[in-house]
């Protein structure tokens, strides 16, 4: 009798060591075969058919997504930004913020990925549209306008844009502009490191100050995010990433990214990881971890699981941190989802 | 006067046995058998000197026949012999060699013919258990002869081998218990069987039956509702109750509740109907379950997905505790989404249950316990949300159901 009350004990407290371990993590309890991310899903758009119906062809594809906020007069103008090429077309999507309804197009041979939205528009590679009647006008003539990077700094329509505009992998200009654009009021080349290292610069935005996020091209290929306080330090001399004079930016990483899929939000910068057998996840980093010098990683925030398909791509995240977008190159849709922490 | 008769090979082993312990007949206890090798020793035997040239060829071929049966054999030197019996020979033969068996090739002349007997012994009770005596012309066309009589006693001890010795006939009558009130209890299977009662109050006492100790009794026992048993007992010499095992319920209906990997915030539920007795089935089962993350961003998503198929359960006997069974066929899979900017609320996708397996454990009540695997194949529907292929997820590459079912 003993004997069999004691095997039962130990039966029971077996089953809920192992139902313990097998719930001790969340991604047991999440795991599904649906796509991970699907209940963060807020809304999505049948983009192939918007690109098809847009003369962009069957192979178009979707290099950019960007969520443009913009305000006049109480209304709001923002809108979600997608570049697309396709029947050897550059093309500005605009779309709508909520439902992501197709609002307007637009066709011009120097749109190029990198769009923002700015103090008197939505700027797309070397041009800006108007949110209100989608007239265009030239951006500054930059020299890498693939890859520069513009955000705003101030309420619309007021405000002050900046920009980095890398000249090559080891430097970039710094700049500032006035509210109406024309001639930079600031600028200055700045090397992303003293070591004359190499980077994919990737991202710029007004979050955590002034701030900027580059890849190293040096296995094993980690980012890098540095904090401006104001924009005089922004356009002040000195390296970006590994800056030890004053003034010293608030410095983020290394972090481990991969596939160069790597954005700045609010809430820290968020990076994709691969790992091993279906574990690739978007890991958010905390700002102001992490050690230049010696080597220590920054220190991961939370993460969830991405599929490691071909079929996903992660394309932007929001700058505020509220959305982040997804394309299906299976289904051609494009999803608008909401970040996991807010 | 007549001079002294040499001690008989016989003699000398039976000397030599006196010292062995008498084989205790009875029960499953067997005379010494821890003793004995399993070999057989073989040795000619001739009864008169014109016998002898025929009496080595008959052991040797008796050696070779036994050997390419399958015993261990051992030669042993022969002699002269027309006093002691083979039984006596072979239980000498036996004690000396501690040998189980033991094989006499004899040999005389019966006026200008040629008579020989070959016999194996088995010395767990000196029982006879291959013989074959025949007779011939004293020539060289006797040879082949001895050489089919060693081969006929070489097949048939083989096929003695195994055999134990008769236990001590039981002197009480059978007692049964049983868990199944009112199963009929028979002795022996089919239509040859005789019955032997019903159970009342758990027990039966079986009319005397002349069975002997250590003898396998076989018992059937059969009730409405159950698939019928059949058990095999060796009762000894003491009054013992005989445990009937439990009989396994017949189920023509089964209702299942489990979870699934990749569901756990939900709960699966299966039907099945047998077309064929806890054989050959077909389903449906429906599973409902949250897709969540638990982080603020996370709004729920709810499946629900509909299976319909067949099975059929496969090599285990239908009163096995543990059995599998193999399905297929199809499901769909509804999906239901809340936020208000998405379009979209309602998805649809349908997969073909290319193969599960389920493992089961039954009980011989109501209860049973399963584990299922199961490999779905996405058809990749415009409508859905899964692509085309087989279906994937981030743990394990197959879905894992387990939960407990119930019969009737």
């Amino acid at each position: 009798m003993v004997t069999n009350t004691l095997r039962r004990r130990a039966a029971a407290a077996a089953l809920a060591l192992f139902c313990a371990g097998f719930l001790s993590t969340c991604d047991f309890l999440t795991s599904d075969i649906f796509p991970s991310w699907f209940s963060y899903v807020e809304a999505r758009v049948d983009l192939r058919s918007i690109l098809k119906a847009q003369g962009l062809g069957d192979l178009a594809t979707v290099e950019a997504v960007e969520f443009a906020y913009w305000n006049q007069g109480g209304i709001d103008y923002s809108k979600v930004l997608v570049f697309a090429v396709g029947n050897g077309t550059n093309k500005l999507i605009l779309l709508d913020p909520h439902n992501l309804r197709f609002i307007y197009a637009e066709t011009n041979s120097v749109f190029s990925r990198s769009m923002a939205s700015t103090t008197i528009g939505f700027l797309c590679g070397k041009q800006i549209m108007s949110p209100i009647n989608f007239s265009l006008s030239a951006a500054p003539d930059w020299s890498n306008p693939d890859r520069v990077r513009v955000f705003r700094v101030g309420i619309d329509p007021s405000g002050t844009n900046y920009s980095v505009d890398p000249n090559s992998s080891q430097q970039g200009r710094f700049e500032e502009y006035p509210n109406a654009w024309g001639t930079s009021t600031s600028s200055v080349i700045r090397d992303f490191d003293a070591l004359a290292g190499m980077y994919n610069f990737l991202d710029a935005e007004n979050v955590n100050g002034y701030s900027v996020l580059g890849q190293r091209d040096l296995y094993p290929y980690m980012g890098f995010a540095s904090s401006f306080a104001s924009s005089a330090d922004f356009t002040s001399s000195g390296t970006v990433f590994d800056k030890t004079t004053i003034p010293i930016p608030v410095k983020t990483g290394p972090f481990r990214m991969d596939e160069g899929l790597a954005w700045l939000t609010s809430g820290g910068p968020v990076a994709f990881v691969r790992g091993n057998r279906n574990t690739n996840r978007l890991v958010r980093y905390r700002w102001g971890t992490g050690d230049f010098t010696n080597g220590t990683q920054a220190e991961s925030v939370d993460d969830i699981p991405f599929e490691d398909t071909d079929e996903y791509r992660v394309l932007s995240f929001d700058a505020s941190g509220t959305w982040w977008f997804v394309f299906d190159r299976r289904t051609g849709y494009l999803y608008k989802l909401r970040t996991w922490w807010r | 006067m007549k001079p002294s008769r040499p001690p008989t090979l016989a003699s000398m082993l039976l000397i030599s046995a006196a010292f062995l312990p008498i084989a205790e007949v009875g029960a499953q206890e067997t005379p010494a058998n821890t003793e004995l090798q399993p070999l057989v020793a073989v040795v000619p035997v001739w009864t008169t000197q014109d016998a002898e040239p025929f009496a080595t060829p008959l052991a040797s071929a008796l050696l070779r026949e036994l050997a390419a049966a399958g015993f261990k054999t051992e030669a042993r030197s022969g002699a002269q012999n027309d006093t002691d019996s083979d039984s006596a020979l072979a239980a000498a033969l036996s004690s000396g060699a501690k040998a189980r068996w033991a094989a006499v090739a004899r040999c005389e002349m019966d006026g200008r013919r040629l008579v020989w007997r070959a016999s194996v012994y088995d010395a767990l009770d000196g029982a006879l258990i291959a013989s074959d005596s025949q007779g011939a012309f004293p020539g060289l066309s006797a040879l082949p002869l001895l050489e089919r009589s060693a081969a006929s006693v070489a097949r048939e001890a083989w096929g003695q081998r195994g055999r134990v010795i008769p236990g001590e006939p039981l002197e009480y009558r059978l007692r049964f218990r049983s868990r199944n009130e009112g199963a009929t209890v028979a002795f022996g299977t089919g239509e040859g069987g005789r019955e032997a009662g019903i159970i009342e109050g758990g027990e039966l006492l079986a009319p005397f039956t002349a069975f002997r100790a250590g003898e396998p009794v076989v018992v059937t026992v059969r009730q409405d509702g159950y698939w019928p048993r059949t058990s095999l007992f060796r009762p000894g010499t003491e009054d013992k109750v005989l445990e009937l095992p439990r009989l396994m319920p017949r189920a023509s209906r089964m209702v299942s509740l489990g979870i699934s990997t990749t569901r756990l915030l939900g709960a699966q539920a299966e039907y099945r109907h047998f077309l064929s007795d806890d054989a050959v089935f077909l389903r449906a089962a429906d599973s409902l379950w949250l897709q969540y993350t638990f982080t603020p961003g996370s709004i729920p998503v709810l499946h629900n997905e509909v299976r319909l198929g067949a099975g059929a359960y496969l090599f285990l006997p239908r009163d096995s505790r543990f059995r599998m069974a193999v399905m297929t066929g199809f499901s769909g899979i509804l999906t239901l989404t809340f936020p208000g900017d998405l379009a979209d609320k309602l998805y649809f996708d349908a997969t073909f249950d290319a193969f599960s397996l389920s493992l089961e454990w039954h009980t011989p009540g109501t209860w049973m316990f399963f584990l299922e695997q199961r490999y779905p194949y996405s058809l990749g529907l415009d409508s859905g949300l899964l692509a085309r292929g087989w279906v994937q997820n981030d743990g394990p590459p197959m879905i894992l159901t387990a939960g407990v079912m119930k019969r009737w």
